[in-house]
């Protein structure tokens, strides 16, 4: 096939064209997704707490540099012990009504250099979030110093409170997605109808597809204006007028 | 607000309505314009050979054919020829509807030797154009179209016309139009704009070649108005 150019001033009256299929779609997706996100979607909240990994006072009350390295290589360490089964599953003993695996709700991360651990948990209930996420740090600074054989420097840094508005989902966010989609969507649907027709419009059409002179190219006879002209009773040729 | 695939196509059915006179009702209008370079442009790719039976078809059904048929012979006639269209189309014969003219006698009467031409021919409101209705439908159009009568019948009316149009079947369903375009000086294929697939236009235009018919050109049918090409100036000239 034959390769087609488009102008610029095509492209424009392609998306002129298509400009209600275009708007729809991006209004329909628009409001499918503001719809979903605020009433199909449960809302998901977030609670977290900090955990504080520090070196025990030393007795001249002096904190060593060498200390605070050894507790920021801790973090890592103690990243992985919160994820660990042995407190995860006390801590779902401990909390009433905590789902099976809530190992799932959980992220834990700390900054680069940093003596501070960030525990998330996210759930549809934000009570129950802020529950786990409080046990979880309080389990975990107990057991860490029998895990660890007397080590106890680990401090729970903020409690986690209830939060009151929900992390997930991004209303916002997921409308303007769903909008800029559907506006892709419909502008791809436009061009696309274009590619896929194969019907003849223009006598350029006529003359590369089918190598044959155009005669001449009648626009559309607007209906209406033919039935006024026939009342009118605009005077055949060879017809007499009647009076 | 939604158009996906679907498009209205006013003409698409087989109404009884009659085709649009344009140049008879509004001779002086662009689009009647239009008819006329149509003519124009005829009357010049037959320099050599003369040119007096055009065959109007297209490769499917409602693309133009009978209103492009219709006002061609018509804008022949304005310029004082003696015109004769004839509607062979047996099928569906729509001619008679345009001009208001009975179809109870026709091409099919005068080829199955039930009449003669002078008396079956109707004439029009428009002078020095005669009408020769489709007939009643024969149940073997392709054959009858196929038959001496045909061939003798377009040379009676040589004698006494100096254009016959006959406005034809679409190419894409039955063989009728290969048989009339090898009788014919030429074949005008009516492409409707936004309606004819390519492939199919194509596929009628090889038949042609095949029939070894003398393509003379494309009308190009129901384009959209392009602004003040069409429009604009259309309004001046009233």
């Amino acid at each position: 096939m034959k390769e087609e150019t488009i102008s610029i001033g095509e492209l424009i009256s392609i998306l002129k064209r298509n400009k209600g299929t275009i708007i729809s779609l991006t209004v329909i997706a628009a409001l499918i997704s503001f719809l979903v996100s605020s009433f199909i979607i449960q809302p998901t909240y977030e609670a977290s707490t900090q955990v504080l990994v520090a070196p025990k006072e030393t007795q001249n009350n002096m904190i060593d540099s060498s200390q605070v390295q050894s507790s920021v290589a801790l973090v890592n360490t103690y990243r992985v012990i919160i994820q660990s089964p042995t407190i995860l599953e006390q801590v779902q003993d401990n909390v009433t009504g905590s789902p099976e695996n809530i190992s799932n709700l959980i992220t834990v991360n700390s900054e680069q250099n940093s003596q501070v651990i960030n525990i998330k948990v996210q759930h549809t209930n934000p009570v129950l979030a802020t529950d786990i996420a409080n046990e979880i740090s309080t389990v975990f600074s107990t057991e860490v110093s029998e895990l660890m054989s007397g080590v106890d420097n680990v401090k729970v840094l903020s409690a986690a409170s209830v939060p009151a508005n929900p992390v997930k989902p991004n209303i916002l966010l997921n409308t303007a997605i769903a909008t800029v989609l559907g506006a892709m969507i419909g502008i791809a649907i436009a061009f696309l109808k274009v590619v896929l027709d194969r019907r003849i419009k223009t006598e350029q059409d006529v003359e590369t597809v089918l190598e044959l002179p155009v005669l001449g190219s009648i626009p559309v006879i607007d209906r209406n204006e033919m039935r006024a002209a026939r009342k009118n009773g605009v005077e055949m040729k060879g017809e007499r007028a009647h009076v | 607000m939604f158009k996906f695939g679907k498009r209205k196509n006013v003409n698409t059915q087989y109404d009884k309505t009659g085709r649009d006179l344009i140049t008879i009702h509004k001779p002086k209008s662009p689009i009647s314009e239009q008819y006329r370079t149509i003519r124009t442009n005829l009357e010049f790719t037959a320099v050599d050979d003369e040119l007096r039976t055009i065959v109007v078809t297209s490769s499917t059904s409602g693309e133009g054919k009978s209103t492009t048929a219709s006002n061609l012979a018509v804008v022949y006639a304005q310029q004082g020829k003696r015109v004769l269209l004839m509607d062979c189309d047996m099928r569906r014969p729509t001619v008679h509807f345009t001009f208001r003219l009975p179809n109870g006698i026709g091409v099919s009467s005068v080829l199955a030797k039930k009449t003669t031409l002078e008396k079956t021919v109707h004439e029009t409101k428009v002078e020095g154009l005669h009408l020769l209705s489709a007939g009643p439908i024969p149940p073997n159009p392709s054959e009858l179209l196929s038959s001496k009568m045909m061939t003798r019948l377009i040379e009676e009316a040589k004698e006494k016309y100096d254009v016959i149009i006959l406005d034809a079947p679409p190419m894409m369903q039955v063989a009728d139009t290969r048989i009339l375009a090898r009788d014919a000086d030429g074949v005008v294929l009516v492409v409707g704009c936004d309606k004819s697939d390519r492939n199919m236009v194509l596929k009628a235009k090889e038949q042609l070649v095949m029939a070894d018919a003398h393509i003379l050109g494309v009308v190009l049918n129901r384009r959209e108005p392009q602004g003040t090409d069409d429009q604009y100036y259309y309004y001046a000239y009233e």
